[in-house]
């Protein structure tokens, strides 16, 4: 048994050891595909931005940082993810401020009815774990996978045994690492800009889409404590926060009167409890303008400069 | 221990379904004590064992097929009359216990196995983990006086079970769920594919349900190995075959042994006129073919697998004439390839049977996949872009899906190899008689593998679990 168990030790030692190198290796191989928008933003270290969005797909569309830019004399980034919860934006911008030392003077939070709601009715994957598993080691980092995984096993064995977190993942980081340029849609959003925003470009009249009429009531608790975290992480970075809504084609959306109640309601909770302003654009100037929307949520290239301007100007006065 | 474990394992998919698995353990444990004891009525008690399990396996996974086939009948002939559906969920591996139950009580009959007298070893004849849900299908003589035996460490032993089950994970999570995600929604949907892609999906759905099942196998024959149970191989390079026949000698073969003991055999097998060994053939594949599901696809998949045994017995004679007209028996490479090409594709054809949703989507599938080829020849011809590799990896951006396409190749390339090298031994065998070094080596070179190119994020659930 003794001279087996020596073999045995030998053996696992060589194979653990390689693998703590590759997975070192891959930690830091992976965040250099740049063309994935969250590994871009983590590329940058020592920034300082007068003005950042953050928030879902509604912000990386909507937002157009070089409006921003000209009207206000600033520089501005995007932040925004396709697709993305408020557990994920927290994530990053966390990153972002305390790992990369990033400074913002005003962060401009997206709140919107279909962000509050679970996010698993808004977006199909709301919590990219895949893309933090490389920061796994960081508790930061750690705690929010953990909370946003379902199996919570699953996410110790990524943190603790070398290289299990790629393999879970293998095929995705493998086409990040070397197939990048040529990834669909859904492995990385590979057109955005230099501010981080892709614009879209209207291909049918939204007035043939069908309407939406939300009746979900229920604000989730989860997804308003990381917005509450994005919040407190931004006055802790002595950041100032504002609230905002994206426009939505309002011809095409109505609310049942207690989902629209409970939503506002968990904002103006929002405002008073942190004293924020809130620039509530959801029926702004653009939103009647069929031509000025990709589809019922998502301006288009058009809407997007147009609103932009519109929020410029309510920046600038207050 | 190993009892306890296994109905943990068990209970760890329907709890309460570990009851139904009971009842046929206590009948079966008092009617093989019973049968020892009377040899009188051993019959009658041996149609008891055998009705309570047929019984159990019928109302669970026929029930539904026959009431929906009684109900269009009905419909058609206007009867007026119709049976409900019942609402429930196939216990997992009951085919395949209720077989290896059967067993026992058969051989015990017949006077080959002698009645277990502890019921928790009887127990663990029928709920022994590695093998509770998708075989091998055992034999009482070959593991009941294995659980009686005391079992000591045996390193060797442990070397060889994990050896197995690594190459049983790499057929699994590296080259049968990385199939599945081509081919999965290519037989959901295969209206929307080219006649090539059809082509495509078929040939790799063979290699895909031989990773998968085999390497369910490996892991559970390696697993049982390392806690000193040698269980009964269950594949031997079934691609290999020049034949049918010799398909099904390579094939799950504790199953096809199970049929050819238990009823080919009772049934008169060969030995009888022509007529009736021909009939014999028919009736064991059709019964193996519905075993496997209660789908008309399964029956269909098991009828035409005995139509090629009937069509190679009633055409040996010429064929072999043929071979020798054309001088291919000369070639003996020649020869030998062309008998393996072909005993691959008919099997492969069967295969879209056994996979398709409905009759109707695997006729369509062989249809259209037989007319596709020679439009895809053309397109290749005439393609100035590599647009034609498009409907070979079956997705639209060719670039991407032909780094998994890619990956998918190696790792098939690696099983042939591997299976060429190791020959018809255990792959464990051959590999512990090589030096450390390489050893050491073989098995590094597995292990991450596995880990960069395994499908392990949605990974499927093993095919043959639904049995």
């Amino acid at each position: 048994m003794r001279p087996h168990l020596k073999r045995v030790i030998l053996f696992v030692g060589i194979n653990v050891s390689l693998l703590a190198i590759l997975d070192a290796i891959m930690c830091s191989q992976i965040p250099k595909s740049v063309a994935i928008k969250n590994y871009w933003l983590l590329s940058k270290t020592d920034q300082n931005y007068d003005l950042a969005f953050i928030g879902p797909s509604r912000v990386l569309n909507s937002m157009d940082c070089e409006v921003f830019e000209r009207k206000l004399n600033c520089k501005a980034i995007n932040l925004g993810l396709s697709g993305v919860g408020y557990a994920e934006q927290y994530v990053l911008l966390k990153l972002m401020m305390e790992e990369n030392h990033a400074r913002i003077k005003k962060l401009c939070v997206e709140v919107s009815y279909y962000n509050l709601i679970n996010p698993d009715s808004s977006f199909s994957y709301p919590f990219h774990e895949y893309i933090y598993l490389p920061y796994l080691k960081k508790d930061g980092v750690f705690d929010v996978v953990k909370n946003n995984t379902k199996d919570q096993l699953k996410v110790y064995l990524w943190r603790y045994f070398p290289l299990a977190w790629f393999a879970e993942f293998n095929n995705s980081y493998l086409k990040m690492m070397f197939l990048v340029s040529n990834a669909p849609p859904g492995i990385g959003d590979m057109d955005f800009d230099e501010h981080g925003s892709v614009f879209l470009k209207s291909t049918e009249s939204v007035n043939k889409k069908v309407a939406h009429y939300y009746s979900n009531s229920t604000m989730d608790l989860k997804t308003k404590v990381y917005l509450e975290k994005i919040i407190e992480l931004a006055k802790r970075n002595g950041t100032e926060v504002v609230l905002y809504t994206s426009p939505v084609y309002t011809k095409k959306v109505t609310y049942s009167k207690s989902a629209w109640n409970n939503y506002r309601n968990t904002v103006n909770q929002l405002k008073r409890k942190y004293n924020l302003k809130y620039f509530d654009t959801e029926k702004a100037n653009v939103s009647n303008d069929e031509s000025k929307f990709y589809d019922i949520t998502h301006l288009n290239r058009d809407g997007a400069m147009a609103f932009s301007s519109d929020l410029s100007d309510s920046l600038a006065k207050k | 221990m190993l009892l306890a474990a296994s109905c943990i394992f068990y209970m760890f998919f329907i709890p309460k379904y570990i009851l139904i698995l009971f009842l046929t353990i206590i009948v079966d444990y008092f009617a093989g004590i019973l049968i020892e004891k009377n040899p009188q009525h051993k019959k009658s008690l041996l149609v008891i064992s055998i009705i309570t399990n047929v019984g159990i396996l019928m109302f669970f996974k026929y029930f539904n097929f026959f009431a929906t086939n009684f109900n269009e009948l009905s419909d058609k002939l206007n009867w007026n009359y119709s049976v409900s559906l019942l609402e429930i969920i196939l216990p997992i591996g009951l085919s395949f216990h209720t077989f290896q139950a059967m067993s026992y009580t058969i051989e015990v009959y017949r006077g080959n196995q002698r009645a277990e007298k502890h019921f928790g070893i009887y127990a663990l004849y029928v709920m022994y983990y590695p093998q509770l849900v998708a075989g091998p299908i055992e034999r009482p003589q070959n593991v009941l006086h294995q659980f009686h035996e005391e079992h000591k460490f045996n390193f060797n032993l442990l070397q060889r079970g994990l050896v197995l089950m690594l190459w049983g994970f790499f057929k699994k999570v590296v080259i049968a769920d990385r199939i599945a995600y081509f081919v999965n929604p290519v037989f959901e949907d295969p209206h929307s594919y080219e006649g090539i892609s059809l082509c495509v999906a078929a040939v790799l759905f063979s290699f895909q349900i031989f990773c998968d099942f085999s390497g369910y196998c490996d892991i559970g024959i390696g697993a049982s190995q390392v806690m000193g149970i040698k269980l009964m191989n269950n594949f031997n390079r079934p691609y290999s075959a020049k034949s049918i026949s010799d398909f099904w000698s390579r094939w799950h073969i504790s199953l096809s042994t199970w049929f050819r003991d238990y009823l080919y055999i009772p049934l008169g097998g060969n030995r009888v006129p022509k007529i009736k060994w021909y009939r014999n053939i028919v009736i064991v594949f059709l019964i193996s073919g519905f075993w496997h599901g209660a789908n008309w696809t399964f029956i269909i998949w098991g009828g035409l697998h005995a139509f090629y045994q009937l069509f190679g017995l009633a055409t040996n004679d010429l064929r072999e004439k043929l071979r020798q007209a054309f001088g291919i028996t000369k070639m003996k490479w020649l020869n030998s390839f062309s008998q393996v090409f072909t005993t691959f594709i008919l099997v492969t054809i069967a295969w879209v049977f056994f996979r398709a949703d409905t009759v109707s989507n695997a006729v369509y599938m062989i249809k259209s996949g037989i007319v596709g080829i020679p439009n895809y020849v053309e397109k290749v011809l005439t393609e100035k872009d590599y647009l034609w590799l498009e409907p070979l990896v079956l997705r639209s951006n060719y670039k991407v899906e032909l780094f998994d396409l890619v990956v998918l190749l190696v790792s098939i390339m690696i099983l042939e190899i591997v299976h060429h090298i190791k020959g018809e031994e255990n792959i464990g065998n051959r590999l512990l008689q090589k030096p450390v070094l390489i050893r050491w080596s073989v098995y590094s070179f597995f292990i991450f593998f596995i880990l960069f190119f395994g499908a392990f994020h949605n990974s499927a659930e093993f095919i043959y679990f639904q049995f």
